[in-house]
């Protein structure tokens, strides 16, 4: 399956989740602080990062954020708090779904393997360009003039969604379901601040984007340039 | 209304003491006055008297007969009549309606003795006196005039105090106005306490005694909130952190029940009980968190445009519970989680204590949407149904609580409120318990700008 790097103070939870990613045959490699963590991440280079936002020392929002700076591997954070403010300063650090404590072992396996099959890549399928933009669905890369814009698999999982339908709204909880694989009640500030990431890769001017525009009040659509 | 009974209680009293003071003054004016009349009408008879005396003495012989003292008697008199008495009893008037009978009868003895003698009688003043070989001479004062001017005055007196009295009950009413606001805003301070307002204070400007009272008011109103966020805290602060533990004890007992074919009969079912309770743990602590969100008002709104009869039919299909969902449906702007909550909550309800099937109908009018949560069973007794959305509330305190966390309807209920709406309860004779959701329509408002993380906020958003 994956190796997924378990970063998580409490050493009770860590060896009892590390037992039930083991049960459903992930590899795993631990850490109990935001330094080690940091450390772990660069020996292994795993295939996701379970992040406990509450460590000892650097935090996980940190943590997130070194890791996001040099990598675009999956993360999943882990919150003992469900304060909104939380949620979203764990996803504008780049994290890319959270699951709440005390989760269901059985919804942090779905949303890992949620996670893991955005990276799939679509063989076959033609690179879609909008300008100077070019996703590749085949390769799971997007480049703009030819440099690699390094987005995660969930940015360009969305981007890929909306492109492969240009000028088409899709509401919140569309994207929800076919990006997250949330079928029912997703979070819709993950689209929110997965789509404000997304422009800050692809737009030339974030704040006013042409590409991926808003739709008042009901979701948001790519726009090809004319 | 308490002051109802004050206010008419201060009135009268103003009142009371206006009368008292006007009918004291006048009762003294009068006197004074009456008393201050009466000693001069008796100064002049005793003046008259003697010139009258004189009169009669320089202009009548010795024994005069009858006719010349009549003559005299009418020549001297003025306003006033008089009477001449001879010693024989025969006497002379300048009036028919007096005689010798109408002296008084403690005059003739002082005036028989040479004095010049005066007696006030009801309606006269008689004045009296003897000159040396003449009939005793009487002089008849009247008091109409003096008497009819008292009474003018006793009017005007009692009038004036009626007015007082009047006029004082008025400034009572509007003093009593005055005196009564601030009690009028403390009490209503009181009871916006009472239902939970925390935040009320009454205005403590000025010096006087209501000024202390809001401030004292104040004192225990900051003192009661901050017990209470004390309070409140502490239940958050608790339940996040039995989050870590139960963390690993709900994913604990996943891995022991995955692992349950390795385990012999008692094994597997104790692996049963501590995934179901861990899980029923992990759902209280969930209530609290969200209880201590709602008291704290920390629970923000994120408004979406929901149909509410598929989000019914979603929120039972997570769980896996049947239900039937009726009526004709419906559509507004609402918190989608929230709504999950409330629906969840109603139908986790009627699935633990009623009897299936369980009907979820689902209208809408212009103004409002409803979802009406029925189900088969008992139903709820009278005496519980004011109690239902209690935090904790048990109906039947013998019974071991059923798989909910205790919190789920006020839960319910706190939620339809942050809509604007509400959640009753009913239990109509022969049915089973009927839970119905109100929320008032909304229709999507354009987002004001391009902002993704930006929610769609409609026009009256619930304070």
């Amino acid at each position: 399956m994956a190796a997924i790097l378990l970063v998580e103070d409490d050493p009770s939870v860590r060896e009892a989740v590390a037992m039930a990613l083991e049960g459903d045959g992930h590899r795993v490699t631990t850490a109990a602080t935001g330094d080690e963590a940091v450390e772990r991440w660069r020996q292994r280079r795993p295939d996701l990062v379970l992040l406990d936002v509450m460590l000892p020392g650097r935090d996980g929002f940190d943590v997130c954020r070194a890791i996001r700076a040099h990598d675009q591997v999956p993360i999943i954070m882990l919150t003992a708090r469900s304060d909104p403010i939380d949620v979203v300063v764990g996803l504008e650090s780049g994290a890319d779904d959270y699951v709440t404590k005390p989760f269901e072992t059985r919804v942090l396996l779905a949303r890992i393997k949620a996670v893991l099959r955005r990276q799939e890549r679509s063989p076959g399928e033609p690179v879609l360009r909008f300008g100077d933009l070019a996703i590749d669905p085949a390769g799971m890369t997007v480049t703009q003039g030819g440099v690699d814009l390094r987005l995660t698999p969930t940015e360009l999982r969305l981007l890929l969604e909306l492109a492969r339908r240009p000028g088409q709204v899709f509401t919140r909880a569309l994207l929800l379901e076919r990006v997250w694989d949330y079928s029912y009640l997703g979070d819709s500030r993950l689209v929110d601040v997965c789509i404000q990431r997304l422009r800050a890769k692809v737009e030339a001017d974030p704040s006013h984007p042409t590409l991926i525009q808003t739709v008042r009040g009901v979701g948001y659509k790519l726009v090809p340039l004319p | 209304m308490r002051f109802a009974r004050l206010r008419p209680r201060l009135v009268a009293a103003f009142a009371l003491v206006a009368a008292l003071t006007s009918a004291a003054v006048a009762v003294g004016a009068w006197f004074v006055t009456r008393e201050a009349v009466l000693r001069r009408a008796e100064d002049d008879a005793r003046r008259e008297a003697r010139a009258v005396l004189a009169g009669a003495a320089a202009s009548l012989p010795p024994s005069p007969s009858p006719a010349q003292v009549g003559d005299a008697l009418a020549r001297l008199k003025g306003g006033f009549d008089l009477v001449a008495v001879a010693g024989d009893g025969t006497f002379e008037t300048t009036s028919i309606s007096l005689s010798a009978a109408s002296v008084p009868a403690g005059l003739a003895e002082p005036v028989e003795a040479g004095r010049v003698a005066l007696v006030r009688t009801g309606r006269f003043v008689v004045a009296g006196g003897r000159p040396e070989g003449l009939p005793a001479i009487y002089l008849f004062l009247p008091l109409d005039q003096v008497l009819d001017d008292l009474d003018v005055l006793r009017n005007v007196l009692a009038a004036a105090g009626a007015g007082a009295v009047v006029l004082s009950a008025g400034v009572g009413a509007i003093a009593a106005r005055g005196l009564l606001r601030p009690l009028r805003e403390a009490r209503t301070a009181a009871h916006r306490l009472e239902v939970g307002l925390l935040g009320t204070r009454l205005a403590e400007g000025g010096g006087d005694e209501f000024a202390d009272l809001g401030h004292a008011f104040n004192r225990m109103a900051a003192a009661l909130e901050a017990s209470l966020a004390a309070h409140r805290r502490f239940v958050a602060d608790v339940s996040h952190e039995l989050r870590t533990p139960l963390t690993a004890l709900t994913t604990a007992a996943d891995v022991l029940d995955a692992h349950r074919a390795g385990l012999d009969d008692a094994g597997t079912r104790a692996a049963a009980l501590l995934v179901r309770e861990s899980r029923r743990l992990a759902t209280l602590v969930e209530d609290l968190m969200e209880v201590s969100r709602l008291d704290a008002g920390a629970a923000p709104m994120v408004w979406e445009p929901v149909d509410l009869a598929a989000l019914v039919a979603a929120a039972a299909e997570a769980r896996g519970w049947s239900v039937v969902v009726d009526g004709p449906g419906g559509t507004t702007l609402a918190d989608p989680r929230r709504l999950d909550t409330i629906v969840a909550n109603l139908v986790g309800n009627a699935v633990e204590h009623g009897r299936p099937p369980v009907t979820v109908t689902v209208a809408a009018t212009d103004r409002e949407v409803t979802v009406e949560v029925a189900d088969e069973g008992e139903g709820i007794a009278p005496q519980h149904l004011p109690h239902v959305f209690d935090r904790f509330y048990k109906a039947d305190p013998a019974r071991p609580g059923g798989r909910g966390s205790g919190l789920g309807l006020a839960i319910a209920r706190e939620n339809a409120r942050l809509h604007g709406g509400d959640v009753t309860a009913a239990s109509p004779p022969g049915g089973g318990a009927r839970f119905t959701l109100r929320l008032p329509r909304r229709v999507a408002e354009p987002l004001p700008s391009g902002d993704p993380t930006v929610t769609t906020a409609p026009q009256d958003v619930v304070p």
